[in-house]
């Protein structure tokens, strides 16, 4: 594939790694920097359970990341610059041996190497900032963002149900960049299950919650979302290809034949974005 | 197939350096505990030289929160560390407020190229360097003053050009009125070349402050003029000029509607003077610095 957008970052090209961020049951991060096409490319590197060759089963962090980031890319909704699948090796991250998760040690136990999963860290001594909560000064704000009918549309394709303030970055008032596509299609716990994909469900969405009111105030709101959505329509086919060829790269065979469902569920979504939209508002469909 | 297969082997174009960096730490108020990074430092493998790359010596977001004081002290410090650094190395601070961070791996292209990455991850003192914004130059009436005097010297008028007020005779009583009147053709009284009085004003309108505006348009411009006709009379031919900015990045749509209303309401009462009264009064809006200095050559030839 020559067009592919996540691009593939060798062992050999992790340039430092300062930090370890985050360890708790769903993923490792960590900051540093990479080397790509000539460039020192500042990142943050996110690890998921690993079971070589393959993501652990059953386990969907690091495939919903790439499906999420290539989704958020197809409606042009601002995010991390890039991402990549970096090739970590394990001598990167002795010096922060203390910090890892017990589930990534383990992972090294018997290989030096495991995917993990980056995006470019928003950078030019920028400040950023993550909110947990104290959410009514933010929102008012994100509902004014020129990209929100696309974010929400987004997340409404991916059945993204962890869209909470955290997962927003923003630098200021006015520009906001989404992050963390890691859990998708379902409510409690961390990894969908192929029974539970309901593909005309409206899973939570954190963004479409936000303007509910004003849509039952004015459905003409609601209907502008649904023309948004349909400007893209069907634009998934677009990013099937490099799907699959992820799913291939990272699943396993016991988990392949599942994530094939997960594509048709999402294509599903996007096939039929108008009338999830329609349901969810209440509103009759375009 | 599985990830292993993206693998490559490396690449003989971008060997690099390798070796181990940390960061200078300092905190400024023990109390108050902000910690600051004030430069990075690399050791490359099998050398013992530290490279080092410390904050601007300007120090201008410093001194934004402790003030110009500290920051001389600050530069005496990055001095000490710079010398520290050269002799006893990485293990000992020159000052308890400094610590230096573990060392941690590192690899790039040069020493130059580590340094510069780290300063870029890690050393924030220094956005005062980022180039500002090209802004479309201001022309206040300052500025279009300084320009029109060089203008009347080209046309061999310079004795038009005033540079201190003009005095002219109350008509109500013994004193003097002082008028800013930078146009103002001297007066040869008893002589046979005797002449009406001309004089005019030229003032900017580029301005975004509605205060700032009328204080030129209204006092600068209007007033004087007004005041001149009528201690010179009906015979006197006088002028005002106003340099109108056009549409840029600073002055956009709102304001340009802004100054263009403004200018309406301050002319009022000079045409008035002129339609109802018989004042010999030309008043001309023009749109760039040369056309102002034209209107003005025009009006003293």
């Amino acid at each position: 594939m020559n067009d592919i957008v996540i691009k593939t970052i060798q062992p050999f090209d992790i340039l430092r790694v300062d930090t370890a961020e985050k360890n708790d049951i769903v993923s490792d991060v960590f900051t540093g920097n990479v080397f790509y096409e000539g460039e020192d490319i500042p990142v943050y590197f996110k690890a998921y359970a690993y079971d070589h060759p393959y993501i652990a089963k059953g386990d969907r962090g690091l495939l919903n990341e790439i499906i999420g980031y290539l989704i958020c890319g197809l409606y042009e909704v601002p995010q991390p610059k890039q991402a990549f699948l970096v090739l970590m090796p394990k001598e990167s991250l002795t010096h922060l041996w203390n910090d890892l998760s017990d589930r990534i040690k383990k992972s090294y136990e018997t290989h030096d190497i495991i995917p993990m999963f980056a995006t470019q860290r928003i950078y030019a001594k920028a400040l950023s900032l993550r909110y947990n909560h104290s959410r009514q000064a933010i929102e008012s704000e994100l509902r004014k963002w020129p990209h929100f009918k696309e974010a929400l549309i987004c997340d409404e394709i991916m059945a993204n149900t962890d869209r909470l303030p955290r997962n927003i970055l923003t630098a200021n008032a006015k520009d906001f960049w989404l992050i963390d596509n890691g859990k998708l299609a379902i409510e409690d716990g961390t990894n969908w299950q192929s029974t539970g994909l309901i593909e005309h469900s409206n899973y939570s969405n954190y963004l479409a919650d936000l303007v509910i009111k004003d849509i039952q105030a004015d459905s003409k709101k609601g209907n502008l979302i649904i023309q948004t959505a349909l400007k893209k329509f069907k634009a998934i086919r677009q990013i099937m290809a490099e799907c699959e060829f992820w799913v291939d790269a990272l699943s396993g065979d016991q988990d392949r034949e599942i994530w094939q469902k997960f594509l048709a569920f999402l294509q599903s979504r996007d096939h039929n974005i108008t009338h999830i939209l329609s349901k969810r508002y209440g509103i009759l469909s375009l | 197939m599985n990830w292993t297969s993206l693998l490559q082997p490396k690449h003989a174009t971008a060997s690099f350096v390798k070796g181990h960096f940390f960061v200078i730490k300092f905190t400024p108020d023990i109390v108050a505990k902000e910690v600051f990074n004030l430069g990075v430092g690399f050791i490359e493998d099998g050398d013992k030289k530290i490279h080092f790359k410390l904050a601007h010596s300007s120090l201008k977001g410093f001194a934004c929160i402790y003030g110009k004081n500290a920051v001389q002290g600050l530069r005496l410090l990055l001095q000490s560390i710079s010398t520290a650094l050269n002799t006893v190395g990485y293990s000992y601070p020159p000052s308890s407020q400094l610590t230096y961070t573990t060392l941690m791996p590192i690899k790039g292209l040069s020493v130059e190229a580590i340094l510069d990455s780290l300063y870029r991850d890690y050393v924030h003192m220094d956005h005062f360097q980022e180039k500002k914004k090209a802004t479309a130059p201001v022309l206040n009436t300052i500025e279009l003053r300084k320009g029109l005097k060089q203008s009347l010297k080209s046309i061999n008028k310079t004795e038009y050009y005033q540079e201190e007020d003009i005095l002219l005779e109350s008509n109500i009583d013994s004193g003097k009125i002082a008028l800013d009147l930078p146009i103002w053709r001297p007066q040869q009284e008893n002589s046979l070349f005797a002449n009406e009085h001309l004089f005019a004003t030229v003032v900017s309108a580029d301005y975004l402050e509605k205060n700032a505006l009328s204080f030129n348009l209204d006092y600068l411009g209007c007033s004087n003029i007004q005041k001149a006709c009528l201690l010179t009379g009906q015979e006197a031919k006088a002028g005002l000029f106003i340099y109108r900015p056009s549409l840029n990045e600073r002055i956009t749509k709102d304001v340009i509607d802004t100054i263009d209303s403004h200018i309406e309401k301050s002319l009022y009462t000079l045409r008035h003077l002129r339609q109802k009264e018989g004042y010999h009064i030309e008043m001309d809006v023009l749109y760039s610095e040369e056309a102002v200095h034209d209107r003005v050559a025009a009006f003293v030839t």
